[in-house]
């Protein structure tokens, strides 16, 4: 079923390439993530969450959430819970917690006014930082038990509008950034800001750490080649260096970004934008080294197998393409 | 209320026509209050004799004055941190010592919000009362007390220094544009332009002159007509001199804008500025009768560097001269006189601009337009001081307790000047407008 | 692959039936609906900023980008695809949640249904659709009293053929709630007599319906002077039209003074008026006309009130750059060269502004975008700056218009030597790119990109729609003190002329003429609509846009300070007297004596419209008391007034020769008794004084002051 064969090859010696769709789902993915196992995905829509197989990306079960809306979902660094974060637009930010193998919900916590847009886990799995749409981080504690319940042991509270994006750069500090167009780092534990990036001239929707740590269970490292990539709407991809705290380089997209994952196998930056095309940029010269086009007006998300590599783009929510290796 | 505009021109006919009868009738509740029946007093609180706007011209950052988020993000929360008044609870920016030991004495509303973030039209919205029309200009609010308001004094009523503001009389007789003071205010021997008598004139030829020129206007107005007519020419209507011609016949009207009477040590604390002695000035012409005067202080669209501006005025200013201290010392030395003189009560203080600034700071380091949420100082003539009036939200950028329009503003000024606001004015071409449109009391500010 | 659910099935049948009658459309049933309720207005969602988060397009300007802020921002929080009713860009307006605007639609209205039915079918913009004519009717009309409703019909005609009454979800701008209301959704009660105009806009397009009121229903008799003219023919049948009278013909010395103040910026002469006084033939008012043409003060003062409309003025260290610039415009008035001759010169010229004059043009324009707005102004009598930042609300200018334009004027180059081939961008703020230069209206050509050249020719092009009404109306302004579009330099669709057939036909005439300033001042100035007396017949509250009589228009300060000269100083007229050059000769305000500044509220970069004398604040009258202006003249012992002191000129004969140089017109009966009631007590010496003293009020009297 995949149309776009071959050449990937060539496809990195620099062009645009157009691939062809290979399924839809029925409702507009909001929320990926792959299985602890990479043997699967997990889409999270509205009011839905399911599990499906890879490669076939057929549905194989759905998680009972009770989320109205799903924004994020992220699996604990041992791979044995998976978060489910959203909640309902201007009213309450929730977040559930279930047993992945069980398929149990084990916690469940209400606690922002406004949607939850993203939720990350601390390398250690005791803490784990929701980001909302009401402009507020929390820090929850939540015991290892075989019923976990949830503790607000702080909350960061700089961004002055919605929070999007979240991401651990060290073992204690977060990076996270917003509709406020700046990228704030803290210390999770203390809630202090080291520092904070304001050069973004619209919201910063994408973050992640480069390279993260191959293990989750480890700790990022603050190393001086770090980078923090952020992807904004205001069409540019910028890299940072989080430990002296300055732009290193930055590139222009020419729509706005609005997915972005890392590829280790081309060591690049693949970013999904407004208008349905998906690009390549070298990190060391943010230069585009490669264009794929799809049929779809926007990509929603994207995704790089740990493994085997193979790509797999959601484009106006319900368009699935794969893109091998 | 056709009759109104009537009635009131029918009066500037006869004020006219006496030629040396001096202009003292004071019509305000006599023929204003009484139009819609004798009951109609309630919209009409009256508290104050006069008013004196300060016009920050640019649009002040409501971020840096009168409300500081010290607890907001850096880039938001700007280089200056917030001092105590003498108002528990209420802090204002540090780098306004002397008015926060006056807190007592002004309210601050920092809810104020408009959808107008261009300067031409928040101007004439802030000014007027009224958003700005393509069809209808409006009158700035000082020109309309000045079309009512009826004093003793043969000085202009409605008056701007050191420069003119946007907004004038509108679709009022030009007559009631605002009298601009120009010339430089901080010269030891400061007159106003052109109000000398010429060589060779004096007061009797004067009298003359303005007899003669009765004559004359009385036949253009009236060719057709066996009767003497009020007819108006279109933008012509101040044909009569009235104003010049009592300000010659007046030494006490003239001496009025003599600053170089003050003792010097009163000048000094007025601060040596254009905008301190602009306040002294203005002090000195409310207490003579004038009811509305604005004074204008520039240059508060700091689009760049905020500290350099707002604080420092010049490289290496120690203390700073800039916007902010400036407007601190003379403010501050004109409610100290007035509140020690016992006029405060009687005299209202409106501090505004037409807009806030952006609560992120830009890359230039100063703040760009930001009309949705601002702050407005006021003080004396019916303003309970002491209290800080509605919010904004954290991060200063919407209202978040009662939302105050300049609709609203517009209105409270005029009951405490004692005009009832839903009167209505006639335009030229004979409309009836009311003179504040959806405009609400801001209660609280009044203690009601 | 497809797997169908329910809600599968319900994109599918979306997809089937876009075109179908009962699917909601985003562009031509939300977005309108948005429109009318004011979501998408300038202090709502609708401003560059957004509002509470969410931003949409200025009156639905971009659905393309509102369908995404609706739909897919933030991950697709503001549709609820299972629950549609409980939708956030539903459960505002209705109040189900906190709204900053408050409650601005019911549950059950239909913005609501339509609203949730079209996200319940999967909130999809499957076919964008445009509106290709918006049909109102009336669109012009008249009614006798305000109990006569007048019933508008609003129809669509989309881009896909389809076609529908879209009277409810069309958004009715009244002018203010005192003239026209809105009674039963469609139909207007017209509350005051007069002409007024109501907006009616749908999607992207918006029309203006002009509604008259009569003033009175008395049937108004024939007017003889109704002739062949133009002008008259369309004055008084609109006058007949609104029940008004036209009123009776001035004076021919009142005419007098008016022609020659209006073509020269002086005072008849008394040899002038004795000799149009003293003839009786009926060509005498042409033979008038055709003098003052031909003088060499027309040529002075034409160049002076183009100047000002040109805004010449003189930079520092511009002297020369300035007098070639002038000499130019002075060429161009003596010779009549056409308006489309001058204006072709003035884009395209190049070279050294301080030999070409014309090329002064381009530097005085700071950068291209102020000269495509300042372009725009002058000869296309539009505004075109509100589309820097959004597509204009009020009319058919977008962005890409307004840059595409100040992207033609960007190669250029401002210097000394004037170039039109430099090299040189306009940003587009939206795309970020260089803008492609465009022609505004007219999309970009695929092949090659306009040029100056390209504009000028299309501009002064016979067909053109803008530049004969623009110059038209400049000049009307110039004569009757108002345009006949008003501002005269904001022709839009939403301001229409009072009087739109006669400004078609000036327009036409004018290019008939070869756009000459000559003979088209001549047919004005000869109509009756020129000649009506200027005082008023009907009571005060005569809308002077009707020109049922003539309104006093105040003069340039210029003009009366020349005036005042004229007066006092009879040696001045030739520009040999002893206070050298005319006020109107350096054109240049911002250089001009305190006088003129203070007689001034503005200076001439502003563009104030409002620059004659006509606010005479206390500062002026002041001026006018005190200062030499007018006293030093009244005591110069070359001053006409002290030449007939030395004479012994009887005092009889001083008053009346001043009146008639000052007035056109000898005393009154009323005046005569004031001057004699002040003077006969008085002797000789303090008559010559009382003299001086009425001679000041006289040139500050009103009926000085102003042409009428």
């Amino acid at each position: 079923m995949c149309a776009f064969l071959g050449p990937m090859v060539i496809a990195f010696a620099l062009g645009t390439f157009t691939i062809e769709l290979d399924q839809q789902v029925d409702r507009p993915v909001t929320a990926a993530i792959w299985t602890p196992n990479a043997d699967g995905v997990v889409l999270g829509s509205q009011g839905r969450v399911e599990h499906r197989d890879w490669p076939d990306i057929e549905r194989t079960t759905e998680i009972p959430t009770t989320l109205r809306y799903v924004h994020a979902l992220s699996f604990s660094p041992d791979g044995q819970f998976l978060a489910i974060a959203g909640g309902s637009p201007a009213e309450y930010g929730q977040i559930e917690i279930w047993n992945w193998s069980e398929r149990r919900k084990c916690a469940e916590a209400n606690l922002h006014d406004d949607v939850v847009y993203d939720v990350c886990f601390h390398s250690k799995g005791d803490l784990v930082v929701t980001s909302s749409g009401d402009g507020t981080c929390r820090v929850l504690a939540w015991s290892l038990g075989p019923m976990p319940t949830f503790r607000e042991v702080g909350r960061f509270e700089a961004h002055s509008r919605g929070v999007l994006s979240s991401v651990f750069v060290d073992e204690d500090l977060i990076a996270t950034s917003g509709l406020d167009a700046t990228i704030r780092i803290w210390n999770c534990r203390t809630q202090s800001e080291q520092r904070s990036f304001d050069q973004h001239l619209a919201p910063v929707g994408q973050l992640f750490l480069f390279a993260p740590p191959k293990d989750p269970r480890q700790p990022p490292t603050l190393s001086p080649d770090a980078m923090l990539v952020s992807a904004s709407f205001d069409r540019t991809v910028r890299f940072w260096n989080p430990l002296v705290g300055r732009m290193i380089r930055f590139a222009r997209v020419p729509s706005s970004p609005t997915a972005m994952r890392w590829s280790a196998r081309e060591q690049s930056v693949i970013v999904g934008c407004r208008d349905g095309s998906v690009r390549w940029i070298d990190p060391a010269t943010a230069k585009e080294i490669a264009t794929v086009v799809t049929k779809s007006s926007r990509i929603t998300d994207l995704m790089v197998h740990p493994r085997s590599n193979e790509i797999l783009i959601i484009g106006d929510g319900v368009d699935l393409y794969k893109l091998p290796r | 209320m056709f009759d109104v505009y009537l009635n009131r021109r029918h009066w500037v006919r006869i004020g006219t026509l006496s030629v040396f009868g001096a202009i003292t009738a004071d019509l305000r509740r006599s023929t204003f209050a009484g139009t819609g029946g004798s009951d109609e007093k309630r919209d009409v609180l009256a508290k104050a004799d006069s008013c004196i706007l300060i016009w920050l011209d640019g649009g002040p950052s409501h971020l840096d004055t009168f409300d500081l988020k010290p607890a907001a993000p850096q880039e938001l929360r700007g280089p200056f941190r917030p001092i105590k008044t003498n108002v528990p609870g209420i802090e204002i920016s540090e780098l306004m010592p002397n008015l926060a030991n006056q807190a007592n004495h002004f309210a601050i509303v920092r809810s104020v919000t408009s959808p107008l973030g261009e300067h031409g039209l928040a101007n004439h919205y802030l000014l007027t009362g009224h958003p700005p029309s393509p069809t209808l200009r409006y009158p700035s609010i000082g020109s309309v007390v000045s079309f009512l308001r009826d004093t003793s004094s043969v000085l202009p009523k409605y008056l701007s220094l050191p420069e003119s503001v946007s907004a004038g009389a509108g679709f009022l007789p030009s007559e009631h544009d605002p009298f601009v003071v120009a010339g430089d205010l901080t010269k030891p021997d400061f007159r106003i332009q052109d109000a000398t008598f010429y060589p060779g004139i004096d007061a009797e030829r004067l009298r003359n002159r303005r007899t003669f020129l009765e004559a004359l206007n009385r036949r253009a107005n009236s060719m057709y007509r066996e009767e003497p007519s009020s007819v108006e020419v279109h933008g012509l209507s101040n044909d009569h001199f009235d104003r010049a011609f009592e300000m010659m016949f007046n030494a006490g009207a003239r001496e009025a804008f003599q600053l170089g009477s003050e003792p010097e040590s009163k000048r000094a604390r007025y601060g040596s500025r254009k905008f301190g002695q602009s306040c002294l000035l203005a002090k000195r012409l409310i207490e003579r009768g004038v009811p509305f005067v604005t004074v204008v202080y520039s240059g508060w669209d700091t689009h760049d560097n905020l500290v350099f501006n707002l604080r420092d005025g010049f490289t290496g200013a120690m203390p700073g001269v800039g916007l902010i201290p400036t407007l601190d010392q003379g403010l501050s030395a004109l409610i100290d006189d007035l509140s020690s003189s016992g006029r405060l009560e009687t005299t209202l203080i409106v501090v505004m601009g037409e807009f806030g600034r952006t609560p992120k700071i830009n890359n230039g380091g100063g703040r760009d337009h930001w009309p949705r949420v601002f702050s407005v100082a006021m003080a004396g003539g019916g303003i309970v001081g002491g209290q800080v009036v509605g919010a904004s939200d954290r991060n200063g950028e919407s209202p978040l307790e009662l939302p105050v329009t300049p609709a609203d503003l517009a209105c409270t000024v005029f009951r405490l000047l004692g005009i009832d606001p839903v009167q209505e004015l006639r335009t030229r071409d004979g409309r009836p407008v009311a003179i504040n449109q959806h405009g609400k009391l801001i209660k609280p500010l009044v203690g009601a | 692959m497809f797997k169908l659910t329910w809600l599968m099935g319900y994109c599918l049948i979306g997809l089937l039936s876009a075109s179908n009658e009962g699917e909601p459309s985003l562009d031509s049933d939300i977005l309108p609906w948005m429109t009318k309720l004011g979501c998408n207005a300038g202090n709502c969602h609708g401003s560059a900023a957004g509002r509470g988060g969410f931003h949409l397009s200025l009156f639905a300007s971009d659905p393309a980008a509102d369908y995404e802020a609706i739909v897919h921002e933030l991950e697709g929080r503001r549709i609820d695809r299972i629950f549609p009713e409980r939708s956030l860009v539903l459960a505002k307006p209705t109040g189900y949640l906190d709204h900053g605007g408050g409650i601005i639609a019911e549950d059950d209205s239909p913005f609501s249904e339509l609203l949730a039915a079209w996200i319940g079918k999967g909130a999809k913009r499957t076919s964008p659709r445009a509106t290709l004519h918006l049909d109102v009717q009336p669109i012009d009309v008249l009614v006798s009293s305000s109990e006569e409703l007048v019933e508008l019909q609003i129809r669509a005609q989309y881009s896909d053929g389809h076609e529908e009454t879209v009277m409810s979800k069309s958004s009715i701008v009244l002018p203010d709630d005192g003239s026209v209301s809105l009674v039963d959704e469609n139909k207007l009660r017209v509350l005051r007599p007069g002409q007024h105009t109501v907006l009616v806009r749908f999607m992207d397009k918006v029309v203006a319906v002009t509604l008259s009121h009569k003033f009175a229903d008395a049937a108004i008799p024939d007017d003889p002077r109704a002739v062949e003219n133009t002008i008259d023919k369309h004055i008084v049948s609109r006058l007949r039209d609104l029940g008004l009278t036209f009123s009776p013909a001035a004076s021919d010395s009142r005419w007098l003074r008016r022609v020659t103040l209006d073509l020269t910026g002086r005072l008849p002469t008394l040899d002038e008026l004795n000799q149009f006084q003293s003839e009786s033939s009926s060509n005498r008012y042409e033979s008038v006309v055709d003098r003052l043409l031909s003088s060499e003060a027309f040529v002075d003062f034409w160049t002076f009130r183009l100047g000002r409309w040109l805004k010449i003025h003189e930079q520092p260290k511009g002297r020369a750059a300035f007098e070639a610039y002038r000499n130019w415009l002075r060429q161009c008035v003596a010779l009549d060269v056409g308006f489309d001759r001058m204006v072709r010169e003035l884009l395209l010229a190049e070279g050294d502004s301080h030999e070409n004059g014309a090329a002064n043009f381009h530097r005085l324009c700071e950068d291209a975008r102020k000269e495509a707005e300042v372009v725009a102004r002058l000869f296309m009598g539009t505004r075109m700056e509100c589309a820097n930042c959004h597509d204009h609300p009020l009319d058919r200018w977008k962005q890409d218009d307004y840059h595409g334009f100040a992207a033609l004027f960007a190669g250029v180059q401002r210097e000394r030597v004037v170039k039109l081939q430099g090299r040189g961008v306009v940003h587009h703020p939206k795309t970020g790119e260089s803008a492609t230069p465009r022609i505004p209206g007219i999309a970009a050509l695929a092949q090659t990109s306009p040029t100056i050249q390209h504009f000028a020719d299309w501009l002064t092009a016979s067909d053109n729609a803008f530049f004969a009404p623009a110059i038209v109306n400049m000049l009307w302004k110039q004569f009757f003190g108002r345009g006949l579009v008003d501002p005269y330099n904001d022709f839009r669709e939403t301001n229409p002329a009072s009087h739109p057939p006669l400004l078609q036909e000036l327009a036409k005439e004018m290019g008939r003429d070869g756009y000459r300033l000559r003979p088209w001042i001549k047919r004005v100035v000869l109509s009756n609509t020129y000649r009506t007396d200027s005082e008023d017949g009907d009571g005060e509250s005569i809308d002077p846009r009707f020109y049922a009589k003539t309104i006093y228009r105040p003069l340039e300060a210029e003009v009366y300070v020349d005036a005042i000269r004229d007066v006092l100083m009879p040696s001045t007229r030739d520009d040999n007297g002893p206070h050298g050059v005319r006020a109107i000769h350096p054109i240049d305000r911002a250089n001009a004596s305190s006088s003129l500044q203070v007689m001034n509220g503005c200076m001439r970069q502003d563009d104030c419209s409002a620059d004659e004398v006509a606010n005479l604040g206390l500062a002026a009258q002041l001026h006018l008391m005190n200062s030499d202006l007018i006293n030093a003249l009244l005591t110069d012992p070359n001053g006409q007034l002290q030449i007939w002191e030395r004479d012994q000129v009887p005092i009889h004969e001083r008053l009346e020769n001043i009146f008639l140089r000052a007035l056109t017109r000898n005393p009154t009966t009323h005046e005569w008794n004031a001057w004699n009631d002040e003077s006969k007590s008085r002797n000789p010496d303090e008559q010559t004084k009382l003299l001086e003293d009425l001679v000041w009020s006289l040139l500050v009297s009103k009926e000085f002051r102003c042409n009428h």
